[in-house]
């Protein structure tokens, strides 16, 4: 596989694979390393992948095993915490200008999800995937990632009520 | 659509049980109509999700180069090559006069195999050279992939 067909497959999901890194890392550095960490090991595996019958499904699954290993070894203290967590609601919010308190609350409480639920409703609340896919992805069946999916919802469905009781009273 | 059945499809998102369609269809729902207050809300659940959705990184993402030969190892073969030949030909040449040899043939010899042997040490230098410069080239593959 060459250089510019290997970009071809990897360019339409490169975002997803940054954005579920972004979710389950929180800080946008660290989920650009681990993008491009994933897309070296993904290149020097490229041969194998293209006998793989969903790229993105694979993609997906490194980003995840890779994030799940670094936010690991964070957790350990055997990595030094590089970058700062310590950013305002407002700096993570950089692209989103015009979000209103809501939709910042969103943000908010998916990052107080457990990651498992977090990773969760990346995939099917923001990517769309199917239960199969994400079933793939994750490494779960679907029975549970249905009941994963309604705790993660229900919590943001709670806490979005609250402060919405809050702002109107 | 009818304000019972968006009420029943939130009531399956939460349990979990509804297609990627009936979730576009809410999403579609509480993005475009005006909302009754108990769903207001949801309105920025749906926003929330939106939102990350266009989240992408500003960042250019490097893949490395494919291995290219190194030109190095092209010019040392010619210059191999290129000895090899001239070395080779003079060789025949003066082969031709070994049975009589004047005392200036002879001394000719002599500077020959002094200048071959010359030759054969430049060599010997130049593929230690040549060695080190491999080893070089696998410091900088390293380095591309820390520092890229």
């Amino acid at each position: 596989m060459k250089q510019e067909e290997f970009l071809q497959v990897v360019m339409p999901f490169k975002d997803k694979m940054y954005r579920l890194a972004r979710r389950i890392l929180v800080s946008t550095d660290e989920a650009e390393d681990a993008v491009q960490e994933v897309l070296l090991k993904l290149w020097k595996g490229k041969e194998r992948m293209s006998n793989y019958n969903n790229p993105e499904a694979f993609a997906m699954t490194m980003t995840k095993n890779y994030c799940l290993d670094r936010l690991k070894s964070k957790q350990a203290g055997h990595l030094k915490i590089v970058h700062s967590n310590y950013q305002s609601p407002h700096a993570r919010l950089q692209d989103q200008v015009e979000a209103n308190d809501g939709v910042r609350m969103v943000f908010e409480i998916m990052e107080t999800l457990p990651e498992q639920q977090r990773m969760i409703i990346q995939l099917r609340d923001v990517e769309q995937y199917d239960f199969d896919e994400i079933a793939a992805i994750v490494d779960m069946k679907p029975t549970a990632i249905r009941v994963a999916l309604s705790r993660a919802r229900k919590t943001i469905r709670e806490a979005l009520i609250k402060q919405y009781n809050y702002g109107v009273s | 659509m009818e304000l019972a059945k968006i009420e029943s499809l939130l009531e399956q998102y939460f349990e979990g049980n509804t297609t990627l369609e009936q979730e576009a269809q809410l999403a579609q729902y509480f993005a475009t109509a005006d909302l009754p207050d108990h769903l207001a809300p949801y309105k920025d659940l749906f926003a929330g999700f939106g939102y990350m959705r266009q989240q992408k990184s500003e960042k250019t993402f490097v893949v490395p180069q494919e291995k290219r030969r190194n030109p190095i190892w092209g010019y040392a073969a010619a210059a191999v090559i290129g000895v090899l030949l001239s070395v080779g030909i003079f060789m025949n040449n003066s082969a031709d006069d070994s049975p009589t040899l004047t005392a200036e043939q002879q001394e000719a010899v002599e500077a020959f195999e002094q200048a071959k042997k010359a030759l054969e040490m430049i060599s010997g230098n130049l593929n230690d050279g040549i060695e080190g410069m491999a080893y070089l080239n696998e410091f900088d593959k390293a380095a591309e992939q820390i520092f890229k």
